[in-house]
């Protein structure tokens, strides 16, 4: 009877713990579940099916989400939808009979199916008579180690991927959780001046940020040891790749430097307070959170 | 177009909203090639399992000689 109870008792946790698990994820199910019947339709249309009905009843269910009027959907799962509607595009055969549903399907297809400006390009409102926006690529001053010619670039690119790899078996020695080669890495790189520490530790911290990792506090370690190389990074960008992992519209959690102005009543407060720019980032850093926060994987949003 | 052991993954997902455990289970081994080292798909892949040899275990004990008991 007991063994009984016990299995019962498991049997029970368990189901408990799938179902609040799955009830947490209700918003990303959603999301996925969006995605995988466009991925259906768009297989059935690419074996030569009919699917335009089922497109437009996907168009129906999800045109609020898709459009933004919800925040069900990323932007990563916008890429995806929009490269399933160039896919499926070449498969929805424009004909003379067709009905204005089906134009309108169509004309809906070819709208999502359109490559998006990425964030890196400028677009300058030029808009000449005929109504077209010019693109304008622009790219940073080069750095004098970029002078070399190009050719050079790709067994240099080898030699320092060697150095780095072989950095991180040093550095890992006997230690086994990357967090403490991480910061082994940092060290050495604010201590040494370490053109390959900083290099090794910013592609853990990228590593770790990939797999949802919170990694502000070890980003902001590595400014500062750039900053020590003598590359401090432009304060304009500074904010653009603070590694978050958070979309740009949300607020960072993290008191930033270029808050900082004189327009701002705390910073007037300050300085009217006697407080140096130095001492003021100095209490910015020790008002940044907990580094305990560090390795706890992002939640969902 | 989706991997299929993306589209095994939402399956799977799907099967465990509806409470379909065996099913779930199925989708998740379709899935496990690509989503191996991932810690959400294991908890949610190994629970399910364990879920379903506790249910086994649980058939296998013979009701005959369970003993009923009455609380007062």
């Amino acid at each position: 009877m007991s063994e009984f109870r016990t299995l019962k008792s498991l049997e029970g946790q368990l189901e408990s713990l799938l179902e609040r698990a799955i009830k947490l994820k209700q918003p990303r199910l959603k999301a996925l579940t969006c995605l995988d019947e466009l991925d259906d339709i768009a297989r059935t249309l690419a074996t030569g099916g009919q699917a335009a009905d089922e497109l437009g009843a996907w168009f129906g269910r999800y045109y609020p989400a898709i459009n933004g009027a919800t925040d069900d959907l990323r932007e990563s799962d916008l890429r995806r939808i929009r490269t399933m509607m160039a896919e499926l595009q070449p498969h929805l055969i424009r004909r003379e009979h067709d009905s204005p549903a089906k134009r309108k399907l169509i004309s809906e297809v070819a709208k999502w199916a359109r490559p998006v400006v990425e964030p890196h390009t400028e677009t300058e409102p030029t808009t000449p008579s005929d109504g077209r926006r010019t693109i304008v690529l622009k790219r940073n001053a080069e750095h004098p180690i970029a002078s070399r010619p190009e050719t050079d670039l790709s067994p240099r690119f080898t030699e320092t991927l060697e150095r780095v790899t072989d950095l991180y078996r040093d550095l890992e020695g006997s230690r086994a959780h990357l967090l403490s080669v991480l910061d082994n890495a940092l060290t050495k790189a604010m201590t040494q001046k370490h053109d390959d520490a900083i290099l090794l530790a910013a592609t853990i911290i990228y590593s770790l940020r990939m797999r949802g990792y919170k990694v502000e506090p070890y980003v902001a370690r590595l400014k500062r040891a750039e900053e020590l190389l003598g590359r401090p990074s432009k304060p304009s960008s500074s904010a653009d790749w603070t590694l978050t992992g958070q979309p740009a519209s949300e607020e960072p959690r993290t008191v930033s430097r270029n808050r900082l102005n004189a327009a701002d009543p705390v910073t007037q407060s300050r300085f009217r307070n006697g407080v140096t720019e130095a001492e003021n980032r100095f209490r910015l850093d020790i008002e940044r959170p907990a580094e305990t926060t560090v390795g706890i994987p992002r939640r969902e949003r | 177009m989706l991997r299929p052991t993306e589209k095994a993954y939402i399956r799977a997902l799907r099967a465990l909203d509806r409470r379909d455990y065996i099913q779930a289970d199925r989708e998740f081994d379709l899935a496990r090639p690509q989503f191996n080292d991932d810690t959400e798909f294991k908890m949610l892949a190994e629970t399910t399992k364990t879920l379903l040899r506790t249910r086994e275990q649980l058939n296998t004990i013979d009701l005959d000689d369970l003993e009923i008991e009455v609380e007062a």
